[in-house]
Protein backbone atom coordinates (compact mmCIF):
# COMPACT_ATOMS: atom_id res chain seq x y z
CA UNK A 1 0.00 0.00 0.00
CA UNK A 2 2.77 2.61 0.82
CA UNK A 3 4.57 1.47 -2.43
CA UNK A 4 1.25 2.22 -3.83
CA UNK A 5 0.86 5.74 -2.73
CA UNK A 6 4.38 6.83 -3.42
CA UNK A 7 4.33 5.47 -6.97
CA UNK A 8 0.64 7.73 -6.86
CA UNK A 9 1.69 11.14 -5.64
CA UNK A 10 4.90 10.53 -7.62
CA UNK A 11 3.06 10.69 -10.72
CA UNK A 12 0.57 13.46 -9.51
CA UNK A 13 3.91 15.14 -8.78
CA UNK A 14 5.10 14.50 -12.68
CA UNK A 15 1.48 15.54 -14.08
CA UNK A 16 1.56 19.23 -11.91
CA UNK A 17 5.39 19.97 -13.32
CA UNK A 18 4.30 19.03 -16.91
CA UNK A 19 1.05 21.08 -16.44
CA UNK A 20 2.97 23.86 -15.32
CA UNK A 21 5.73 23.72 -17.96
CA UNK A 22 2.77 23.71 -20.72
CA UNK A 23 1.04 26.87 -18.77
CA UNK A 24 4.61 28.56 -18.31
CA UNK A 25 5.05 27.84 -22.37
CA UNK A 26 1.79 29.48 -23.39
CA UNK A 27 1.84 32.43 -20.91
CA UNK A 28 5.88 33.05 -22.68
CA UNK A 29 4.01 32.17 -26.10
CA UNK A 30 1.54 34.46 -25.71
CA UNK A 31 3.41 37.33 -23.67
CA UNK A 32 6.08 37.14 -27.10
CA UNK A 33 3.01 37.37 -29.35
CA UNK A 34 1.53 39.94 -27.84
CA UNK A 35 4.80 41.89 -27.34
CA UNK A 36 6.15 41.72 -30.78
CA UNK A 37 2.49 42.66 -32.40
CA UNK A 38 2.63 45.64 -29.78
CA UNK A 39 5.80 46.71 -30.53
CA UNK A 40 5.48 47.20 -34.16
CA UNK A 41 2.39 48.76 -34.03
CA UNK A 42 3.38 51.27 -31.45
CA UNK A 43 6.53 52.20 -33.32
CA UNK A 44 6.16 55.40 -35.45
CA UNK A 45 5.05 54.43 -39.18
CA UNK A 46 2.20 51.96 -40.35
CA UNK A 47 1.73 49.59 -43.41
CA UNK A 48 -1.02 51.62 -44.82
CA UNK A 49 2.50 54.39 -44.88
CA UNK A 50 4.38 51.79 -46.18
CA UNK A 51 1.91 50.78 -49.03
CA UNK A 52 0.62 54.12 -50.17
CA UNK A 53 2.99 56.66 -48.80
CA UNK A 54 3.80 58.10 -52.47
CA UNK A 55 0.33 58.15 -53.34
CA UNK A 56 -1.06 60.72 -51.06
CA UNK A 57 -2.49 61.25 -47.73
CA UNK A 58 -5.92 60.22 -48.83
CA UNK A 59 -4.52 57.03 -50.08
CA UNK A 60 -3.36 56.17 -46.31
CA UNK A 61 -6.18 57.47 -44.64
CA UNK A 62 -8.44 54.90 -47.15
CA UNK A 63 -5.76 52.18 -46.50
CA UNK A 64 -6.10 52.93 -42.49
CA UNK A 65 -9.79 52.57 -42.48
CA UNK A 66 -9.79 49.89 -44.24
CA UNK A 67 -6.95 48.04 -42.55
CA UNK A 68 -8.66 48.96 -39.23
CA UNK A 69 -5.33 51.03 -38.48
CA UNK A 70 -7.56 54.12 -37.08
CA UNK A 71 -7.92 52.02 -33.98
CA UNK A 72 -5.88 52.31 -31.04
CA UNK A 73 -3.13 49.60 -30.68
CA UNK A 74 -4.78 47.93 -27.64
CA UNK A 75 -8.08 47.28 -29.70
CA UNK A 76 -6.12 45.85 -32.28
CA UNK A 77 -4.11 43.87 -30.20
CA UNK A 78 -7.57 42.72 -28.91
CA UNK A 79 -9.00 42.23 -32.37
CA UNK A 80 -6.10 40.05 -33.28
CA UNK A 81 -6.39 37.87 -30.22
CA UNK A 82 -10.29 37.13 -30.77
CA UNK A 83 -9.30 36.08 -34.15
CA UNK A 84 -6.58 33.97 -32.77
CA UNK A 85 -9.21 32.08 -29.86
CA UNK A 86 -10.67 31.27 -33.18
CA UNK A 87 -7.73 29.58 -35.21
CA UNK A 88 -7.46 32.71 -37.57
CA UNK A 89 -4.19 34.38 -37.82
CA UNK A 90 -5.99 37.64 -39.80
CA UNK A 91 -5.43 39.12 -42.83
CA UNK A 92 -1.93 40.23 -44.03
CA UNK A 93 -1.95 43.99 -44.35
CA UNK A 94 -0.58 44.29 -47.50
CA UNK A 95 -2.01 44.39 -51.06
CA UNK A 96 -4.18 41.69 -51.67
CA UNK A 97 -5.03 41.00 -47.77
CA UNK A 98 -4.03 37.69 -48.44
CA UNK A 99 -4.80 35.62 -44.69
CA UNK A 100 -1.58 35.11 -43.01
CA UNK A 101 -2.24 31.53 -42.86
CA UNK A 102 -1.94 31.21 -46.60
CA UNK A 103 1.05 33.51 -47.09
CA UNK A 104 3.20 31.22 -44.30
CA UNK A 105 2.37 27.60 -45.28
CA UNK A 106 4.54 27.39 -48.27
CA UNK A 107 7.70 29.54 -46.85
CA UNK A 108 7.20 27.65 -43.71
CA UNK A 109 7.26 24.16 -45.37
CA UNK A 110 10.81 25.35 -47.47
CA UNK A 111 12.48 26.81 -44.13
CA UNK A 112 11.43 23.49 -42.14
CA UNK A 113 13.53 21.12 -44.97
CA UNK A 114 16.34 23.46 -45.07
CA UNK A 115 16.85 23.58 -41.35
CA UNK A 116 16.34 19.61 -41.52
CA UNK A 117 19.09 19.42 -44.15
CA UNK A 118 21.28 21.92 -41.85
CA UNK A 119 20.58 19.42 -38.88
CA UNK A 120 21.26 16.59 -40.67
CA UNK A 121 25.00 17.79 -42.08
CA UNK A 122 25.56 19.14 -38.82
CA UNK A 123 24.92 15.91 -37.40
CA UNK A 124 26.85 13.87 -39.47
CA UNK A 125 30.07 16.48 -39.15
CA UNK A 126 29.63 17.73 -35.41
CA UNK A 127 29.05 14.32 -33.52
CA UNK A 128 31.67 12.35 -35.39
CA UNK A 129 33.77 14.94 -35.10
CA UNK A 130 33.38 16.24 -31.19
CA UNK A 131 33.24 12.50 -30.33
CA UNK A 132 36.77 12.18 -32.06
CA UNK A 133 38.47 15.29 -30.30
CA UNK A 134 36.92 14.43 -26.60
CA UNK A 135 38.72 11.04 -27.25
CA UNK A 136 41.52 12.72 -27.80
CA UNK A 137 41.33 16.41 -25.59
CA UNK A 138 44.74 17.60 -25.26
CA UNK A 139 46.39 15.91 -28.13
CA UNK A 140 47.45 17.65 -31.59
CA UNK A 141 44.26 16.03 -33.25
CA UNK A 142 41.35 17.25 -30.77
CA UNK A 143 43.74 21.32 -31.37
CA UNK A 144 43.52 21.37 -34.81
CA UNK A 145 39.72 20.46 -34.71
CA UNK A 146 38.99 22.47 -31.83
CA UNK A 147 40.75 25.82 -33.55
CA UNK A 148 39.15 25.02 -36.86
CA UNK A 149 35.48 24.92 -34.58
CA UNK A 150 36.56 28.18 -33.37
CA UNK A 151 37.50 30.21 -36.42
CA UNK A 152 33.97 28.85 -38.41
CA UNK A 153 31.84 29.90 -35.25
CA UNK A 154 33.72 33.40 -35.26
CA UNK A 155 32.68 33.81 -38.93
CA UNK A 156 29.33 35.64 -39.27
CA UNK A 157 26.96 33.87 -41.50
CA UNK A 158 26.83 36.15 -44.38
CA UNK A 159 30.70 36.17 -44.39
CA UNK A 160 31.15 32.63 -44.38
CA UNK A 161 27.96 32.42 -46.97
CA UNK A 162 29.98 35.50 -49.55
CA UNK A 163 33.34 33.59 -49.05
CA UNK A 164 31.36 30.19 -50.43
CA UNK A 165 29.65 32.17 -52.68
CA UNK A 166 33.31 33.69 -53.98
CA UNK A 167 35.13 30.56 -54.06
CA UNK A 168 31.90 27.60 -55.28
CA UNK A 169 30.14 29.65 -57.23
CA UNK A 170 32.15 32.09 -58.84
CA UNK A 171 35.41 30.53 -59.00
CA UNK A 172 34.83 26.96 -59.13
CA UNK A 173 31.17 27.39 -60.88
CA UNK A 174 30.09 24.21 -59.14
CA UNK A 175 26.70 25.98 -57.76
CA UNK A 176 24.63 28.73 -58.52
CA UNK A 177 24.83 31.69 -56.48
CA UNK A 178 20.99 32.33 -56.25
CA UNK A 179 18.93 29.51 -54.55
CA UNK A 180 15.86 31.11 -56.45
CA UNK A 181 13.52 28.29 -56.28
CA UNK A 182 10.31 28.70 -58.54
CA UNK A 183 7.25 29.26 -56.89
CA UNK A 184 4.93 26.79 -56.83
CA UNK A 185 7.65 23.81 -57.15
CA UNK A 186 8.84 21.91 -54.64
CA UNK A 187 12.20 22.61 -52.85
CA UNK A 188 13.56 19.12 -52.41
CA UNK A 189 13.09 19.16 -56.47
CA UNK A 190 15.94 21.81 -57.04
CA UNK A 191 18.83 19.64 -54.68
CA UNK A 192 21.42 21.58 -56.12
CA UNK A 193 20.01 24.78 -55.16
CA UNK A 194 20.06 24.13 -51.54
CA UNK A 195 23.23 23.40 -51.80
CA UNK A 196 25.55 26.67 -50.55
CA UNK A 197 22.24 28.00 -48.45
CA UNK A 198 22.61 24.24 -46.61
CA UNK A 199 26.36 24.59 -46.52
CA UNK A 200 26.22 28.12 -44.80
CA UNK A 201 24.46 27.39 -41.76
CA UNK A 202 25.30 23.93 -40.97
CA UNK A 203 29.08 24.84 -41.24
CA UNK A 204 28.78 26.93 -37.98
CA UNK A 205 26.72 24.78 -36.81
CA UNK A 206 28.60 21.47 -37.12
CA UNK A 207 31.41 23.43 -35.47
CA UNK A 208 29.33 24.74 -32.44
CA UNK A 209 28.23 21.12 -32.15
CA UNK A 210 31.18 19.84 -32.19
CA UNK A 211 31.91 22.42 -29.44
CA UNK A 212 29.66 21.13 -27.72
CA UNK A 213 29.94 17.22 -28.04
CA UNK A 214 33.46 17.47 -27.39
CA UNK A 215 32.98 18.92 -24.10
CA UNK A 216 30.47 16.52 -23.24
CA UNK A 217 32.53 12.94 -24.18
CA UNK A 218 35.50 14.50 -21.87
CA UNK A 219 32.93 14.87 -18.92
CA UNK A 220 31.82 11.55 -19.56
CA UNK A 221 35.30 10.22 -20.39
CA UNK A 222 36.13 11.20 -16.73
CA UNK A 223 33.58 9.77 -14.97
CA UNK A 224 34.01 6.41 -12.68
CA UNK A 225 31.81 3.92 -14.70
CA UNK A 226 34.18 4.66 -17.66
CA UNK A 227 37.23 4.62 -15.97
CA UNK A 228 35.96 1.41 -14.37
CA UNK A 229 35.06 -0.16 -17.86
CA UNK A 230 38.86 1.10 -18.89
CA UNK A 231 40.30 -0.20 -15.93
CA UNK A 232 38.83 -3.56 -16.55
CA UNK A 233 40.35 -3.94 -19.47
CA UNK A 234 37.58 -3.56 -21.95
CA UNK A 235 38.04 -3.04 -25.37
CA UNK A 236 38.48 1.03 -26.39
CA UNK A 237 35.41 0.40 -28.69
CA UNK A 238 33.32 -1.43 -26.10
CA UNK A 239 34.19 1.26 -23.84
CA UNK A 240 32.91 3.76 -26.16
CA UNK A 241 29.39 2.22 -28.04
CA UNK A 242 28.29 0.75 -23.85
CA UNK A 243 29.72 2.83 -21.70
CA UNK A 244 30.22 6.39 -22.77
CA UNK A 245 27.88 7.39 -25.35
CA UNK A 246 24.88 6.08 -23.91
CA UNK A 247 25.60 8.27 -20.67
CA UNK A 248 26.61 11.62 -23.44
CA UNK A 249 23.09 11.31 -25.95
CA UNK A 250 20.95 12.85 -23.33
CA UNK A 251 22.80 15.92 -23.32
CA UNK A 252 23.70 16.03 -26.85
CA UNK A 253 20.02 15.43 -27.93
CA UNK A 254 19.46 18.60 -25.41
CA UNK A 255 22.23 20.43 -27.79
CA UNK A 256 20.13 19.40 -30.95
CA UNK A 257 16.60 20.24 -29.06
CA UNK A 258 18.10 23.78 -28.90
CA UNK A 259 19.30 24.41 -32.21
CA UNK A 260 16.28 23.48 -34.02
CA UNK A 261 14.37 26.22 -33.14
CA UNK A 262 17.42 28.56 -33.14
CA UNK A 263 18.39 27.66 -36.70
CA UNK A 264 14.64 28.31 -38.11
CA UNK A 265 14.95 31.65 -36.10
CA UNK A 266 18.34 32.44 -37.78
CA UNK A 267 18.54 31.72 -41.54
CA UNK A 268 16.76 35.11 -42.16
CA UNK A 269 20.75 36.01 -43.22
CA UNK A 270 21.30 33.29 -45.45
CA UNK A 271 17.73 33.32 -46.67
CA UNK A 272 18.58 36.65 -47.94
CA UNK A 273 21.94 36.30 -49.09
CA UNK A 274 20.98 33.43 -52.00
CA UNK A 275 17.60 34.89 -52.41
CA UNK A 276 15.82 31.28 -50.57
CA UNK A 277 12.02 31.85 -50.42
CA UNK A 278 11.87 31.30 -47.14
CA UNK A 279 9.94 32.45 -43.69
CA UNK A 280 13.16 34.26 -43.09
CA UNK A 281 12.78 36.07 -46.51
CA UNK A 282 9.06 36.04 -45.89
CA UNK A 283 9.88 38.32 -42.56
CA UNK A 284 12.82 40.47 -44.03
CA UNK A 285 10.05 41.69 -46.16
CA UNK A 286 6.88 42.12 -44.33
CA UNK A 287 8.76 43.58 -41.37
CA UNK A 288 9.82 46.44 -43.66
CA UNK A 289 5.76 46.62 -44.85
CA UNK A 290 5.29 46.90 -41.01
CA UNK A 291 2.47 44.14 -41.41
CA UNK A 292 1.83 43.46 -37.75
CA UNK A 293 0.07 40.19 -38.02
CA UNK A 294 1.92 37.77 -40.12
CA UNK A 295 5.36 39.23 -38.54
CA UNK A 296 3.66 38.38 -35.19
CA UNK A 297 1.88 35.11 -36.26
CA UNK A 298 5.52 34.07 -37.80
CA UNK A 299 7.60 35.33 -34.67
CA UNK A 300 4.45 33.26 -32.35
CA UNK A 301 4.79 30.52 -34.45
CA UNK A 302 8.61 30.81 -33.93
CA UNK A 303 8.48 31.01 -30.27
CA UNK A 304 5.83 27.81 -29.75
CA UNK A 305 8.48 25.67 -31.83
CA UNK A 306 11.24 27.04 -29.18
CA UNK A 307 9.22 26.49 -26.03
CA UNK A 308 8.23 22.89 -26.89
CA UNK A 309 12.12 22.23 -28.42
CA UNK A 310 13.22 23.40 -24.73
CA UNK A 311 10.72 21.42 -22.70
CA UNK A 312 11.66 18.42 -24.22
CA UNK A 313 15.02 19.20 -23.84
CA UNK A 314 14.47 19.64 -20.51
CA UNK A 315 12.60 16.48 -19.91
CA UNK A 316 15.42 14.49 -21.62
CA UNK A 317 17.72 15.16 -19.89
CA UNK A 318 15.27 15.41 -16.61
CA UNK A 319 15.39 11.18 -17.36
CA UNK B 1 46.06 40.21 -20.04
CA UNK B 2 47.03 38.26 -23.37
CA UNK B 3 43.08 38.12 -23.92
CA UNK B 4 43.58 42.54 -24.67
CA UNK B 5 45.18 41.82 -28.06
CA UNK B 6 42.05 40.22 -29.38
CA UNK B 7 40.30 43.29 -29.11
CA UNK B 8 43.44 45.10 -31.44
CA UNK B 9 41.22 45.22 -34.31
CA UNK B 10 38.16 46.97 -32.92
CA UNK B 11 40.91 49.61 -31.55
CA UNK B 12 41.93 49.57 -35.13
CA UNK B 13 38.59 49.77 -36.62
CA UNK B 14 37.87 53.26 -34.64
CA UNK B 15 40.91 54.37 -34.98
CA UNK B 16 40.71 53.76 -38.88
CA UNK B 17 37.45 55.58 -39.12
CA UNK B 18 39.46 58.46 -37.13
CA UNK B 19 42.32 58.58 -39.22
CA UNK B 20 40.98 58.15 -42.29
CA UNK B 21 41.51 61.83 -43.63
CA UNK B 22 44.98 61.45 -43.29
CA UNK B 23 45.58 58.18 -44.31
CA UNK B 24 43.83 58.13 -47.87
CA UNK B 25 43.10 61.41 -49.92
CA UNK B 26 40.30 59.37 -51.67
CA UNK B 27 36.60 60.65 -50.26
CA UNK B 28 34.37 57.27 -49.44
CA UNK B 29 31.40 58.94 -50.72
CA UNK B 30 32.60 60.05 -54.03
CA UNK B 31 33.28 58.20 -56.93
CA UNK B 32 37.03 57.62 -57.89
CA UNK B 33 36.28 55.97 -61.16
CA UNK B 34 34.62 53.36 -62.96
CA UNK B 35 32.14 50.94 -60.68
CA UNK B 36 34.16 47.99 -59.83
CA UNK B 37 37.70 49.51 -61.48
CA UNK B 38 41.04 49.26 -60.68
CA UNK B 39 41.51 52.45 -59.53
CA UNK B 40 43.22 52.38 -55.82
CA UNK B 41 44.84 49.59 -53.75
CA UNK B 42 41.61 47.33 -53.07
CA UNK B 43 39.79 48.92 -56.05
CA UNK B 44 36.21 50.37 -56.60
CA UNK B 45 32.74 49.65 -55.40
CA UNK B 46 29.71 49.43 -57.85
CA UNK B 47 29.11 53.27 -57.30
CA UNK B 48 32.64 53.77 -58.65
CA UNK B 49 33.91 54.93 -54.50
CA UNK B 50 37.15 53.71 -53.42
CA UNK B 51 36.88 50.62 -51.63
CA UNK B 52 40.19 51.44 -49.03
CA UNK B 53 38.53 55.04 -48.47
CA UNK B 54 35.49 52.75 -47.05
CA UNK B 55 37.19 49.88 -45.31
CA UNK B 56 38.66 52.34 -43.42
CA UNK B 57 35.55 54.66 -42.78
CA UNK B 58 33.10 51.96 -42.10
CA UNK B 59 34.62 50.13 -38.98
CA UNK B 60 33.49 52.70 -36.57
CA UNK B 61 29.89 51.65 -36.83
CA UNK B 62 30.42 47.63 -36.18
CA UNK B 63 32.44 48.50 -32.90
CA UNK B 64 31.33 51.47 -30.76
CA UNK B 65 27.40 50.23 -30.50
CA UNK B 66 28.07 46.63 -29.44
CA UNK B 67 31.12 47.72 -26.96
CA UNK B 68 28.57 49.92 -25.29
CA UNK B 69 25.68 47.51 -25.47
CA UNK B 70 27.62 45.07 -23.81
CA UNK B 71 28.62 47.40 -21.27
CA UNK B 72 25.00 47.94 -20.33
CA UNK B 73 23.79 44.29 -20.75
CA UNK B 74 26.43 42.92 -18.50
CA UNK B 75 26.03 45.32 -15.63
CA UNK B 76 22.09 44.99 -16.06
CA UNK B 77 22.89 41.31 -16.73
CA UNK B 78 25.21 41.17 -12.86
CA UNK B 79 22.45 43.16 -11.32
CA UNK B 80 19.61 40.48 -12.01
CA UNK B 81 21.71 38.07 -11.03
CA UNK B 82 22.56 39.64 -7.54
CA UNK B 83 18.34 40.14 -7.55
CA UNK B 84 17.98 35.94 -8.28
CA UNK B 85 20.10 34.65 -5.61
CA UNK B 86 19.73 37.70 -2.86
CA UNK B 87 16.02 38.27 -3.42
CA UNK B 88 15.00 35.00 -4.77
CA UNK B 89 11.24 36.05 -4.87
CA UNK B 90 11.49 39.24 -7.19
CA UNK B 91 14.60 37.26 -8.72
CA UNK B 92 11.82 34.91 -9.68
CA UNK B 93 9.84 37.62 -11.53
CA UNK B 94 12.00 39.45 -13.19
CA UNK B 95 13.82 35.85 -14.78
CA UNK B 96 10.07 35.04 -15.81
CA UNK B 97 9.22 38.62 -17.70
CA UNK B 98 13.13 38.50 -19.42
CA UNK B 99 12.57 34.42 -20.33
CA UNK B 100 10.18 35.49 -22.83
CA UNK B 101 13.03 37.78 -24.44
CA UNK B 102 14.53 33.90 -24.91
CA UNK B 103 12.23 32.72 -27.21
CA UNK B 104 11.76 35.21 -29.29
CA UNK B 105 15.24 35.81 -32.15
CA UNK B 106 16.99 38.93 -31.31
CA UNK B 107 17.32 39.30 -34.65
CA UNK B 108 13.70 39.93 -35.45
CA UNK B 109 13.10 42.52 -32.53
CA UNK B 110 16.38 44.36 -33.84
CA UNK B 111 14.45 44.76 -37.24
CA UNK B 112 11.08 45.22 -36.38
CA UNK B 113 13.05 48.44 -34.54
CA UNK B 114 15.43 49.61 -36.73
CA UNK B 115 12.89 49.28 -39.78
CA UNK B 116 11.00 51.96 -37.47
CA UNK B 117 13.39 54.33 -35.93
CA UNK B 118 16.15 54.02 -38.26
CA UNK B 119 20.18 52.40 -37.71
CA UNK B 120 20.97 55.28 -35.27
CA UNK B 121 23.04 54.35 -32.44
CA UNK B 122 20.37 55.02 -29.21
CA UNK B 123 18.08 52.36 -30.97
CA UNK B 124 20.42 49.87 -31.44
CA UNK B 125 22.53 49.80 -27.99
CA UNK B 126 19.22 49.74 -26.79
CA UNK B 127 17.65 46.83 -28.03
CA UNK B 128 21.04 44.83 -28.12
CA UNK B 129 21.52 45.28 -24.58
CA UNK B 130 17.73 44.88 -23.95
CA UNK B 131 17.72 41.18 -25.87
CA UNK B 132 21.02 40.27 -24.46
CA UNK B 133 20.20 40.77 -20.97
CA UNK B 134 18.25 37.35 -20.53
CA UNK B 135 21.61 35.70 -21.76
CA UNK B 136 23.23 37.48 -19.81
CA UNK B 137 21.63 37.05 -16.58
CA UNK B 138 21.66 33.16 -16.48
CA UNK B 139 25.19 32.55 -17.05
CA UNK B 140 26.45 35.01 -14.48
CA UNK B 141 23.59 33.96 -12.01
CA UNK B 142 25.26 30.69 -12.44
CA UNK B 143 28.86 32.15 -11.71
CA UNK B 144 27.53 34.69 -8.75
CA UNK B 145 25.72 32.20 -6.93
CA UNK B 146 28.17 30.09 -4.94
CA UNK B 147 30.18 33.78 -4.45
CA UNK B 148 26.89 35.36 -2.96
CA UNK B 149 26.09 32.45 -0.62
CA UNK B 150 30.10 31.57 0.23
CA UNK B 151 30.84 32.31 3.98
CA UNK B 152 32.64 35.45 3.77
CA UNK B 153 29.96 37.09 1.97
CA UNK B 154 27.70 36.08 4.81
CA UNK B 155 29.90 36.69 7.48
CA UNK B 156 30.33 40.37 5.69
CA UNK B 157 26.53 40.68 5.76
CA UNK B 158 26.57 39.68 9.15
CA UNK B 159 29.06 41.95 10.27
CA UNK B 160 26.84 44.88 9.26
CA UNK B 161 28.30 45.60 6.35
CA UNK B 162 26.58 47.17 3.32
CA UNK B 163 25.46 44.78 0.61
CA UNK B 164 26.67 47.81 -2.00
CA UNK B 165 30.13 47.69 -0.24
CA UNK B 166 29.92 43.70 -0.03
CA UNK B 167 29.38 43.03 -3.74
CA UNK B 168 32.03 45.60 -4.92
CA UNK B 169 34.50 44.63 -2.16
CA UNK B 170 34.35 41.03 -1.99
CA UNK B 171 32.21 40.01 -4.50
CA UNK B 172 33.81 41.69 -8.08
CA UNK B 173 37.13 41.18 -8.15
CA UNK B 174 35.89 36.69 -7.92
CA UNK B 175 33.59 37.86 -10.60
CA UNK B 176 35.52 39.40 -12.60
CA UNK B 177 36.85 36.64 -14.84
CA UNK B 178 33.38 34.74 -15.72
CA UNK B 179 32.03 38.51 -16.23
CA UNK B 180 35.39 39.38 -18.94
CA UNK B 181 34.27 35.66 -20.84
CA UNK B 182 30.65 36.30 -20.96
CA UNK B 183 31.20 40.15 -22.68
CA UNK B 184 33.40 38.47 -25.10
CA UNK B 185 30.89 36.39 -26.11
CA UNK B 186 28.22 38.93 -26.03
CA UNK B 187 30.21 41.42 -27.35
CA UNK B 188 30.47 38.72 -30.31
CA UNK B 189 26.75 38.40 -30.58
CA UNK B 190 26.58 42.05 -30.90
CA UNK B 191 28.50 42.50 -33.90
CA UNK B 192 27.23 39.90 -35.16
CA UNK B 193 23.92 41.24 -35.06
CA UNK B 194 24.55 45.20 -35.88
CA UNK B 195 26.37 43.31 -38.55
CA UNK B 196 23.16 41.01 -39.96
CA UNK B 197 21.04 44.02 -39.55
CA UNK B 198 23.36 46.47 -41.69
CA UNK B 199 24.03 43.23 -43.94
CA UNK B 200 20.00 42.85 -44.46
CA UNK B 201 19.99 46.34 -45.96
CA UNK B 202 18.62 48.21 -42.80
CA UNK B 203 21.62 49.48 -42.00
CA UNK B 204 23.08 53.24 -42.89
CA UNK B 205 24.57 52.09 -45.91
CA UNK B 206 28.49 52.81 -44.55
CA UNK B 207 29.13 48.94 -42.70
CA UNK B 208 31.66 47.02 -43.93
CA UNK B 209 28.50 44.73 -43.39
CA UNK B 210 26.88 46.98 -46.26
CA UNK B 211 29.58 46.80 -48.24
CA UNK B 212 29.62 43.28 -48.56
CA UNK B 213 25.88 42.75 -49.51
CA UNK B 214 26.12 46.07 -51.98
CA UNK B 215 29.20 44.71 -53.36
CA UNK B 216 27.69 40.97 -54.01
CA UNK B 217 27.26 41.14 -57.51
CA UNK B 218 30.36 42.78 -58.56
CA UNK B 219 32.40 39.63 -57.10
CA UNK B 220 33.63 37.93 -60.65
CA UNK B 221 34.49 42.01 -61.26
CA UNK B 222 36.21 43.37 -58.61
CA UNK B 223 36.64 40.74 -55.50
CA UNK B 224 37.77 43.05 -53.02
CA UNK B 225 35.01 45.28 -53.24
CA UNK B 226 32.90 42.50 -51.06
CA UNK B 227 35.53 40.09 -49.97
CA UNK B 228 37.95 43.28 -47.60
CA UNK B 229 35.05 44.08 -45.38
CA UNK B 230 34.10 40.38 -45.24
CA UNK B 231 37.56 39.42 -43.88
CA UNK B 232 37.73 42.96 -41.90
CA UNK B 233 34.68 41.69 -40.28
CA UNK B 234 36.11 38.55 -39.63
CA UNK B 235 39.46 39.82 -38.33
CA UNK B 236 37.57 41.76 -35.51
CA UNK B 237 35.46 38.83 -34.60
CA UNK B 238 37.62 35.86 -34.63
CA UNK B 239 40.21 36.88 -32.23
CA UNK B 240 37.22 37.52 -29.79
CA UNK B 241 35.85 34.35 -29.82
CA UNK B 242 38.99 32.63 -29.04
CA UNK B 243 39.95 35.15 -25.94
CA UNK B 244 36.53 34.12 -25.09
CA UNK B 245 37.32 30.85 -25.23
CA UNK B 246 40.18 31.45 -23.14
CA UNK B 247 38.99 33.42 -20.77
CA UNK B 248 35.98 31.25 -20.28
CA UNK B 249 38.58 27.85 -19.86
CA UNK B 250 40.47 30.11 -17.07
CA UNK B 251 37.10 31.02 -15.10
CA UNK B 252 36.06 27.39 -15.18
CA UNK B 253 39.06 26.37 -13.73
CA UNK B 254 39.25 29.11 -11.09
CA UNK B 255 35.80 27.90 -10.18
CA UNK B 256 37.19 24.67 -9.38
Amino acid sequence: MTELATVGRRATAHLISIVRSVLTGLVTVFVAGCGVYLLLDVLPGDAAAVQAGSSGQVAVSRLRTEWGLDAPPLTRLWRWLGGLAHGDLGLSRTPGNRPVFELLEAPLQRSVFLVLLILIVACLIGIPAGIAAGLRAGKPSDKALSITALLLVGLPEFVLGALLVAVLAIRLRWFEAVSLVPLGEPVWAHPKLLVLPALTVAIPTSAMLMRMVRAVVIDQANSAHVEAAQLAGLPRRVVLRRHLLPGAWPPIAQVLAMLAPALLGGTVITERLFGFPGIGSLLVAHIGNRDTPTVAATVGLIAVLTVVCLRLADRKVCR
Amino acid sequence: MKWLYALAPSVAALLGSLLRPILVSADPAASAGMPYGTNGLLGTDRLGRDVLARLLDGGAALVFAPVLAVIICEFLGLCVAVAVTWWPRTGKVLRRGLDVLLVVPPLLVMLCVVTATGMGTFPVVLVVSVVSVPFVSRYLAAAAAPVLRSGYVENALVCGDRRIVVLLRDVAPVLARPVVADAGLRYLASVYLVASVAFLGMGNGNTWADAVTDNMPGLALNPWASLAPALAIAMLTVPVAFAAQRVGELALAGSR
